[in-house]
């Protein structure tokens, strides 16, 4: 990927992110959106909904978990308790992605809006666009770009997902719900720590587990669960090493 | 069950705060400290552990699928997906093409 510009301005950098994020992170995030979309509209919540929770969360596993518990009518506070653990990755994201932006260090207003906008997909793409850039309001602005791209994307993906799962055949239908649980499963596989893969294979066993034992908190405990051992088994193997 | 309305206001405002805490305390914490490895290992579990509750036990129009169309699904999609040198869109295209066609070709053989 290309990442200089001869032109060094705002707008052509902010025209370089979005123009990336038409290729290949554009269309896996429209791909998982539209699973969203079709996974939304099957648990009965109004379109509207559906693009607040893209546009208001922008964040895809507390997005499936409210529209998975909100069709299986679960507590509200087990609910929100689950979307807000379900998304407590954009804790760390924000920390990590901050000081690659800001041009000095210290909160300025407009990082509240960054941290918003900001994704997994794109701080995969700042760090590698970082490598390239230097000046920090150009950083800026290729994260505007590819951020607002993002978000466009994002939110065709779940209105076309939401409206064509009701106008096609089942199979076709059912095939755009598998999309976004694929997705989210590979996006993590992607992961070179060793500890995050644990997480993965003992979240895919305790979490369905848990979640046959209690359809409000089995996701919550769970996923804690899965997770804290996994924490567990790398620090017992650094203490070894 | 309260209103969708509200319970997505609610859901936004406290996925806005875990964004909120990280500006604020960005630069004055290490992000390789323990407790990020952590928070990180629980959010992908329990991301990753939803996504297979969805394949394993899915609720509304995915039930209609039988459970050995979706693991064929999963088991091309991984597999396309490491074989491809961890292609992300190779993979989720295998594993969709496999999911739809699998439902055809078991008909075929059994």
């Amino acid at each position: 990927m290309d990442f200089r510009r001869t032109e060094k301005t705002w707008g052509a950098y902010f025209r370089q992110g979005a123009k990336h994020c038409t290729q290949a992170p554009g269309i896996g995030l429209f791909a998982a959106m539209s699973g969203f979309g079709a996974l939304a509209r099957d648990s009965g919540v109004s379109l509207l909904i559906a693009l607040g929770m893209t546009g208001g969360m922008w964040s895809t596993p507390g997005q499936v978990a409210f529209v998975e518990l909100f069709a299986t009518g679960v507590g509200g506070v087990a609910l929100i308790a689950s979307v807000t653990i379900a998304n407590v990755r954009m804790f760390p994201l924000t920390i990590a992605t901050m000081p690659l932006l800001r041009k000095r260090p210290g909160v300025e207003n407009v990082h509240f809006w960054m941290a918003h906008v900001n994704s997994v997909t794109s701080f995969v793409q700042v760090v590698e666009m970082c490598r390239h850039v230097q000046e920090k309001h150009l950083r800026t602005a290729y994260f505007f770009g590819f951020t607002t791209a993002c978000m466009s994307m994002g939110l065709l993906g779940t209105a076309f997902g939401y409206t064509m799962a009701s106008r096609m055949p089942g199979l076709i239908a059912r095939t755009l719900m598998l999309i976004t649980p694929l997705f989210m499963l590979l996006l993590a596989a992607r992961s070179s720590q060793r500890s995050v893969l644990t997480s993965v294979v003992l979240g895919c066993v305790l979490v369905p587990l848990g979640y046959t034992v209690s359809t409000d908190w089995g996701l919550l405990t769970g996923g804690v669960l899965a997770g804290t051992l996994a924490f567990g088994f790398g620090r017992m193997r650094k203490k070894d090493a | 069950m309260p209103d969708a309305a509200i319970l997505l206001g609610i859901a936004i405002v406290c996925t806005y705060s875990w964004r909120w805490m990280g500006v604020l305390i960005a630069g004055r914490i290490e992000d390789d400290s323990p407790i990020f490895e952590w928070v990180t290992c629980v959010a992908y579990a329990i991301a990753t552990g939803l996504m297979m509750k969805i394949i394993l036990l899915p609720g509304g129009a995915l039930a209609e699928s039988h459970l050995i169309d979706r693991l064929a699904g999963l088991a091309v999609c991984v597999g396309v997906f490491y074989a491809a040198g961890k292609n992300l869109l190779a993979g989720l295209g295998a594993g969709v093409c496999a999911f739809m066609l699998f439902p055809g070709l078991r008909s075929l053989l059994f």
